[in-house]
């Protein structure tokens, strides 16, 4: 494989990116998803080839600051459900033209969200993967004060073995952003196997490595991560089964009591995505019903000590539900999401 | 009560949402703790002397090995007059007739009462019910078996920011000792976590008529959403009528419900009223030539403001323009600062009387 020549040799080149998003539509439809969209439609400019085996081979342009940016992605279609959208361009067409693309698409197509729970659980299973070998890991993330009122500024860098033991103990004293983790995993000589990292919106970045085992130890891994958390957020909505009516909710469960300062900047960020009414607004007992714009989904949200908890009504797909947990955690930090759900019945 | 009529109807809509939550408190207060005796049901069915003189209080237990009966019903709002709380008042004493209907092997020998109303009225009831039983020795609302609890909010402790929502007696008792020691306990009874968080949303109205402003909420927020195909494109109209809606909106409803010819025609009310409030706010269209027919956009309100504020902007400015007489309003000019030419003098005429 061409990608298997070119990241075993050390020299200077854009990483390989390969951005994981939630679909059920084709990448072939991808001219008539931008035709429903104004905002897309008038930026964007595209070419969709279909090659083999469920890939497709899209070209990309947006005029960013006055510039056109180009380039090429090649998705694969070939998990059911799961775009992965590969990209050796640059980090600027990624950030720039590729993300703002496909968060436009929403919601046909879904971006996922990883915290840094998660991403610790997805790591010990590459090690399962990687048995025998050692993996060091370097962990990029942001953390504030738990009273602190202000947005955090700089992203921190462990840099070490074990990092990711370092960061547990912050996320005890801190409220944690997670940005990247990055590991590189070397066999008993020492040599250096495979050297990748993986981002909490879904993008795991090749950067030295047969990209064979990057797919087949990586990519097939955070896809399957991804499709146990889609169904972690599937079948939720409010239901009436045998007379009694059913109700699914998870929560986000943090360390530390949720303070007004949060809730207020909270629902100032959710404004403009959900139409909001609150039905308790107190200091810091918090309640609204919440209805995701482009999605149609609604849910209530209930904030009280330590819990962020979401009740999802008729309409909730997997896709809102996974994004307002990700709304939620990129405002207060990232939490340990539970399933709610058992014996809630009436 | 506030001033700004926006913000009072607001208010409403918080407090009846709040007070369905008092109502799945209480029923989860009864189905976790044994010792208060048998939850029966919300608005059960219970029967007065005449077989067809139906009552449904909002919340029904039975305590004492099911030979008591102990009632709950909720009030989101009050009358703003004594006098008006009073007539209101009067009417629960229909409840002592409860005879029947209990789902208990036995005889329901007595029916205590408890009325659960919001922290800003509870002053009026207090003060109805003690003229009522004063002028009247009405044994229904004797204080040893008919109290008023309020809802309210209370952090527990000065260094905790955790919040608690509390339910408190203010006035009589209930013959149930161990509720009755429960809410006569300082700060009187907790409510569970999990009513807060996740159990109030089980049900979305109460036997109250909702104010219309929360039915609209509702429908914006949770049904008219939810009409499929899913939103895109800026935005789309469905055609929908009275039965499509209500029929979806039955899932926010307690299921019982449905088989009562009578409680289906209140509901469809509450669900026509706020169809036809809002197409008189012009966020819906009635078809005309097919009754009890909408044409809804989806979205229907974009708005980054709290949709209940806007809606309630939305019905006092239509209230005001309803109230304004028709016709050009009559303007009053003022006194000319100089005589118009050809005007006489006003001397002259007080001359000419002389």
């Amino acid at each position: 494989m061409v990608y298997d020549k070119l990241y075993t040799a050390r020299t200077k080149r854009p990483l390989l990116k390969s951005l994981i998003l939630l679909s059920d539509e084709s990448p072939e439809d991808l001219h008539r998803l931008v035709a429903l969209r104004k905002q897309l439609k008038k930026s964007y400019e595209l070419k969709v080839d279909s090659l083999q085996d469920n890939m497709f081979l899209v070209q990309i342009q947006k005029e960013v600051w006055g510039k056109p940016v180009s380039g090429h992605v090649i998705i694969d279609q070939g998990t059911r459900g799961c775009w992965i959208a590969y990209t050796d361009e640059s980090g600027y067409f990624v950030k720039r033209v590729l993300e703002p693309f496909f968060n436009g698409l929403y919601p046909d197509v879904a971006r996922v969200y990883f915290n840094y729970l998660q991403i610790q659980k997805f790591l010990e299973t590459i090690r399962e993967a990687y048995q025998g070998s050692s993996v060091v890991t370097y962990v990029a993330y942001k953390r504030q004060p738990r009273e602190g009122k202000e947005q955090p500024k700089g992203t921190r860098l462990l840099w070490e073995l074990g990092a990711e033991e370092n960061l547990r103990k912050d996320a005890r004293q801190y409220r944690i952003w997670i940005d990247s983790l990055t590991f590189q995993v070397k066999d008993q000589t020492g040599m250096t196997l495979l050297e990748a990292s993986l981002t909490g919106r879904g993008i795991a970045r090749l950067r030295f490595g047969a990209f064979s085992d990057f797919y087949h130890n990586v990519i097939q891994l955070y896809i399957g991560l991804a499709t146990r958390w889609k169904t972690f957020y599937s079948e939720r909505e409010r239901r009436i089964e045998e007379g009694k009516v059913k109700l699914r909710p998870y929560l986000l469960q943090y360390p530390f009591d949720l303070e007004k300062t949060q809730i207020e900047e909270l629902i100032a960020n959710l404004t403009g995505s959900y139409s909001h009414s609150i039905l308790f607004g107190g200091n810091p007992y918090f309640v609204a019903n919440l209805t995701d714009n482009q999605d149609g989904s609604s849910f209530y949200l209930t904030i009280l000590g330590k819990k962020v908890t979401i009740t999802p009504m008729l309409r909730s797909t997997p896709y809102a539900l996974w994004r307002i947990a990700s709304r939620v955690q990129r405002v207060v930090g990232d939490g340990e999401i539970l399933d709610a759900s058992r014996g809630l019945q009436a | 009560m506030s001033a700004d009529p926006a913000r009072s109807c607001v208010a409403d809509f918080r407090k009846y949402a709040n007070t369905v939550m008092v109502s799945a408190a209480i029923s989860h207060l009864f189905e976790t703790h044994v010792q208060l005796g048998r939850f029966i049901g919300v608005e059960h069915k219970l029967v007065a002397l005449r077989p067809d003189d139906i009552l449904t209080p909002d919340i029904t237990t039975v305590y004492d090995n099911d030979s008591k009966g102990l009632l709950f019903e909720l009030k989101y709002s009050l009358p703003d007059d004594v006098r008006s709380v009073k007539d209101e008042l009067m009417k629960l004493a229909k409840y002592s007739g409860a005879k029947s209907g209990w789902g208990t092997k036995g005889v329901v020998q007595t029916v205590d009462f408890v009325l659960v109303c919001h922290i800003d009225d509870v002053k009026r009831a207090v003060d109805a019910v003690e003229q009522i039983f004063a002028e009247t020795q009405n044994p229904f609302f004797d204080p040893t078996s008919f109290s008023i609890w309020f809802w309210a909010t209370t952090v527990a402790r000065e260094d905790e920011t955790k919040e608690e929502m509390r339910l408190q007696n203010a006035y009589g008792a209930t013959r149930n000792a161990p509720l009755q020691q429960m809410i006569k306990e300082p700060g009187g009874i907790l409510v569970a976590e999990e009513v807060l968080t996740m159990l109030r949303f089980l049900y979305a109205f109460i036997r109250q008529k909702p104010p219309v402003q929360y039915t609209i909420v509702l429908l914006i927020q949770n049904i008219f959403s939810a009409l499929p195909p899913p939103l895109r494109a800026g935005r789309q109209y469905y055609e929908v009528n009275l039965d499509l809606v209500y029929q979806k909106t039955n899932i926010l409803f307690p299921p019982w419900w449905e088989n009562d010819i009578q409680t289906i025609q209140v509901k469809r009310g509450w669900i026509k009223e706020a169809l036809d409030t809002l197409a008189r706010l012009k966020l819906v269209e009635e078809i005309s030539g097919k009754p009890d027919s909408y044409s809804v956009p989806i979205p229907t309100l974009i708005t980054r403001k709290p949709l209940p504020l806007t809606i309630c902007k939305r019905l006092v400015a239509m209230q005001r323009k309803m109230r304004r007489p028709l016709g050009r309003l009559p303007v009053i000019r003022g006194v000319p600062k100089r005589r118009p030419p050809g005007v006489k003098q006003i001397t002259e005429f007080l001359g000419n009387r002389q």
